[in-house]
């Protein structure tokens, strides 16, 4: 009730790109809504301007300036259709008894079969007007003659999550799983993979217990080689990624170019489950986006047992674009799972991902359309960098800022230039829509989602990019929630690893040996570099304390150099392109904090060992990280 | 990224300062080749003519100190630095392969120097006379093939210093990635390089003064990008020394045993010092009228300039490995670090006197000491 509640208390809509868009269906809604006093002439000529400027619909462009109610709208449209007006909301909704239906199809369409009557005709509620040819299309999916009412978009969205209730959840759960079994990360290790690591363990074991002293040797060997292969790859992707920092991929001109009569409808989605104290932000920073409101989709995802944030959301008194979809409960109660069912009802053009105490830069979105027409159909995804408003709120969260900064600022771009598959990062990825579905949308069983999604993309030959845009966020100032919060992300990238390599062959035959090895290195490194540190760091103190001749009754010499060598380069190495980082987004006062970038690989190691132990024991849970506990206002610090 | 300053653009022009020339990779690398090739096939002759430099000898014993069949753990982290005995060791021909590695740097500095006076939006006659006559000049050719381990110092001096101009007065991180890394590995392949590190971070304040008041912190922060990876390589290899071989072998530091400069005596060694600043200053005027210029419109990033030429006088002054030819050909390419952009006709033609005036001066020189040796082995 509390979503119908939110529905009626909306006082505008966003949808309706199809139908009355010409000048023509423009000067008769426009008439009508005059002539039943919804607007005033005044109104009526401003909005009339602004679909001159904007090419947008007269009816959404009313509504998104709060002028004329969704209901008062659709209300007219029924007039106009001359059809009745049918207040889903009235009428009880069972669960749908039309399997051969797809949700998808029909929230495109807007129309959805609400009842059956005694004589078999279906009663039907469409946002869409119901000209002949859409009458008899919609019979003849029906296969039973149909009686049309007209209802507002919103409303057909609230009789789809009703009807189809488990066909949703099961679509949004285990669709990747049923469409591709090899590309979800539900089953964690195929039998063969199961199989191998069986092998490396007796063999380690075996090694231990007949040769120890070599046995030793060589995984000592194998974490020092594997160490420093993986920090080398980040450190020359880095270089990579600064060598191309003159490469503006928007511009000034091609952004004043874009005219705003080509901009498409833009959904943004954004899965809140716990957020109620971020959520009047979350509106502020919304509301600031430079984009017709009219053109944007908004879609609040909101999980079914979580009242407190529905509460929030309602009381924050959400601008006229914003949705609120209630998410149905089920498992895996994931982010990934809410976005599946988010990309259900999703209706523009490109989608993007934002997280609810995200403040982009205004004009992201332009920018990333920008990105899209440059680069052409191939691109299907692009990254805005994250980086934190709250930086200098403790050493944590400096710590967390000099890391976002070389990532997304020097790695990605780096990725990007090479051409290298691009791990996403949680929020601020922007998608073509259709490329998205065709995609299989995200992996609900995968707890770094969108890491995973970049990689299926790039082993599917689509591309992934980066815009200059940056999107701020709160960095994580407790330990004990940025545990848990990197825990999910290193279980994440095993995840994603193990998916992607259950068939190391085809991934190499299908994106070829550098991909594949950019791959390896980055995913399956990013963990290993992690876990490799305690091992490295006792090496490291002990080595201290004993003088070579001692160790090397356990250890080669050469050995032992280079592990020591390893852990000394592969950290100083992180410790430079963490500076780097910091000062390119001149933040100055945070360069020498760059020195502590091996504790912080220190706590990263305590979150990936937590990490692997729940990749046995809870795969697919998903660790959620708190937001909206800084103490920080979400300024904008410099750009 | 740093906006551009808003006055006189320096050193490189404004709208040209960021394109690489020539455009693509490939014709960069052909370019290198080319230049480099007049370089390698001397090198290659004085090789087989038995022309080695007392460097060359000198890194050819500490190569060889290494080991005789492998190499000897506790031999290699002794040594310091270790790169150049190193690449003598690995490299088939051993330390004579070292003269073609030199040979091959010359392409890659003169190429820098050439593509920055492009960006600079320099007149090409004037690219052309700058570029000649720093390539044409007896004492760079034979650095670059006598004494190929100081000029590989050299190269790589060069790239940290046009590294730091970009990094700290353009904002660009890829200066500063090429600065930090160069001089670590400068420092890895010549410990006498430690100075240069000292005259850069000591330089940065200046370079930097004015994005100090736009941005607060800056030189710290620069000084700390620029020198960390040196003081980073320098003590893990003291550590690993330390642990493995229980000290440090600094021979490769000092020029030759005897004491000269400031271990011959404090004051006679200024005086020396002194009076060889004064000699490479002569032979690389190219380096006057670029600071002149840049003087007169931003005084501070002059006086930054200044900064990193007075560590060629701490360099002679501490006796260190840097001979004073390799001085004047650091000192030649600081000269093309400092030419403005779009220089006005005197200026430009200011530049082009002082360019041939330095190669008269360098060939007259020439005629005695190491180069004298070497035109006396061409048989000129």
């Amino acid at each position: 009730m509390a979503e119908l509640a939110s529905r009626r208390s909306s006082h505008s809509q966003v949808r309706g790109q199809r139908g009355h868009t010409s000048p023509l269906g423009a000067e008769r809604i426009g008439s009508a809504l005059l002539a039943a006093g919804e607007v005033t002439q005044a109104q009526l000529d401003w909005a009339l301007g602004v679909q001159r400027r904007t090419g947008s619909r007269l009816g959404a462009i009313l509504v998104a300036a709060g002028m004329v109610t969704r209901l008062a709208l659709y209300r007219t449209l029924a007039a106009q259709w001359e059809i009745p007006f049918v207040d889903v909301t009235t009428v009880p909704l069972g669960l749908s008894t039309w399997p051969h239906l797809d949700v998808e199809v029909l929230a495109r369409d807007l129309w959805v079969p609400i009842s059956k009557r005694a004589d078999g005709t279906v009663v039907v509620a469409t946002a869409q007007e119901p000209t002949p040819a859409r009458h008899a299309a919609i019979e003849a999916q029906l296969g039973r003659p149909a009686v049309m009412r007209a209802t507002t978009d919103w409303d057909v969205d609230y009789a789809l999550r009703h009807l189809f209730r488990f066909r949703l959840l099961d679509a949004a759960s285990h669709g990747l799983w049923r469409n591709d079994r090899e590309r979800s990360a539900r089953t964690v290790l195929t039998r063969e993979q199961a199989a191998a690591f069986g092998i490396c363990l007796l063999v380690l074991v075996g090694g231990v217990l007949a040769a120890p002293r070599i046995a030793l040797a060589a995984a000592s060997a194998t974490v020092a080689c594997a160490f420093m292969a993986a920090v080398l790859f980040k450190f020359f992707v880095c270089l990579v990624g600064a060598y191309h920092e003159t490469f503006v991929q928007v511009t000034e001109a091609e952004l004043d170019a874009l005219s705003e009569s080509e901009l498409p409808v833009y959904t943004i989605l954004v899965p809140c489950y716990r957020e109620a104290a971020v959520l009047p932000d979350l509106m502020r920073h919304l509301a600031a986006l430079d984009y017709p409101p009219e053109k944007l989709d908004i879609l609040l995802l909101l999980e079914e047992d979580d009242q407190e944030t529905r509460a929030a959301a309602i009381a924050a008194r959400p601008p006229s674009n914003v949705k609120m979809v209630t998410v149905p409960r089920g498992d895996p109660q994931t982010k990934p799972k809410a976005c599946n069912v988010g990309l259900v009802f999703a209706r523009g053009e490109y989608l993007v991902i934002y997280d609810a105490e995200d403040q982009p830069d205004p004009d992201q979105l332009k920018r990333a359309i920008a990105a899209f027409k440059k680069a052409g159909p191939e691109l299907v995804c692009v990254q805005a960098p994250l980086n934190y408003f709250n930086a200098q709120e403790n050493a944590l969260t400096r710590m967390f800022t000099l890391e976002y900064s070389f990532w997304f600022d020097y790695m990605l771009p780096g990725l990007s230039a090479l051409r290298l598959p691009i791990p996403l990062g949680g929020t601020s990825n922007h998608f073509r829509t259709d490329e998205l579905r065709l995609l299989g949308g995200w992996d609900p069983f995968n707890v770094t989602e969108d890491a995973d999604l970049g990689i299926r993309a790039a082993a599917l030959g689509k591309r992934v990019g980066v815009v200059n845009s940056t999107t701020f966020e709160e960095a994580n100032n407790a330990y004990r929630n940025f545990v848990r919060q990197r825990s999910r992300w290193i279980k994440g990238y095993v995840q994603t690893t193990l998916v992607h390599l259950r068939h190391p062959w085809e991934l190499v035959r299908s994106v070829g040996w550098r991909q594949a090895g950019g791959f390896a290195l980055l995913i399956a490194g990013t963990p290993i570099s992690f876990l490799a540190m305690p091992p490295l760091y006792v090496l490291m103190v002990v080595s201290l304390f004993l003088p070579p001749s001692v160790l090397s009754a356990m250890y080669p010499p050469w050995v032992l150099w280079t592990s020591l060598a390893s852990f000394l380069l592969g950290n100083a190495l992180m410790v430079y392109v963490s500076m780097m980082g910091v000062f390119k987004r001149r933040r100055h006062r945070l360069v020498l904090w760059a020195l502590l970038n091996p504790l912080y690989w220190l706590l990263h190691a305590v979150a990936a060992y937590k990490a692997l132990g729940q990749l046995v024991l809870r795969p697919h849970y998903w660790e959620k990280t708190e937001h909206g506990l800084t103490a920080f206002q979400s300024s904008l610090p410099p750009r | 990224m740093a906006s551009l300053p808003s006055r006189a653009p320096f050193p490189l022009a404004e709208r040209a300062g960021r394109v690489r020339w020539p455009a693509t990779q490939g014709r960069r690398t052909l370019l290198r080749l080319a230049l480099s090739t007049p370089y390698v096939g001397l090198s290659i002759w004085l090789a087989a003519h038995g022309f080695r430099s007392a460097q060359d000898v000198q890194i050819a014993r500490a190569a060889r100190a290494l080991g005789t069949s492998g190499l000897s753990l506790g031999a290699v982290v002794r040594t310091f630095p270790p790169l150049a005995p190193l690449v003598s060791r690995l490299l088939p021909g051993g330390a004579r392969s070292l003269g073609v590695v030199g040979a091959l740097c010359t392409g890659g500095t003169l190429h820098l120097c050439w593509e920055r006076l492009v960006r600079a939006c320099v007149p090409r006659w004037l690219v052309a006379v700058l570029v000649g006559a720093a390539g044409a000049s007896p004492i760079f050719w034979f650095v670059a093939t006598g004494e190929p381990t100081d000029f590989v110092s050299v190269a790589l001096l060069t790239v940290a210093i046009a590294g730091t101009f970009d990094f700290v007065y353009l904002g660009s991180t890829t200066g500063g990635y090429a600065a930090g890394c160069s001089l670590a590995l400068t420092v890895l392949w010549d410990p006498g390089s430690l100075v240069y590190v000292g005259g850069v971070a000591l330089a940065i304040p200046f370079l930097a003064w004015e994005r100090v008041r736009r941005e607060p912190g800056v030189s710290r922060s620069a000084v700390a990008v620029v020198t960390f990876p040196t003081v980073a390589a320098v003590a893990a290899w003291a550590f690993l020394a330390w642990r493995f071989a229980g000290h440090m072998d600094w021979s490769l530091l000092v020029s030759s045993s005897t004491p000269s400069g400031a271990r011959a005596g404090a004051l006679h060694g200024l005086a020396g010092a002194a009076t060889q600043l004064a000699w490479q200053v002569c032979c690389a005027p190219v380096v006057v009228i670029g600071t002149a210029c840049l003087f007169e419109h931003r005084p501070m990033p002059a006086i930054g300039v200044l900064v990193v030429v007075s560590s060629l006088f701490a360099s002679s002054w501490l006796a260190l490995r840097f001979s004073g030819l390799d001085g004047v050909v650091l000192l030649d390419i600081v000269g093309f670090v400092t030419v403005p952009a779009h220089p006005p006709r005197v200026v430009a033609v200011s530049l082009g006197a002082a360019a041939v005036a330095g190669l008269a001066l360098s060939v007259m020189s020439s005629l005695s000491g190491g180069p004298g040796h070497l035109l006396h082995a061409l048989g000129l």
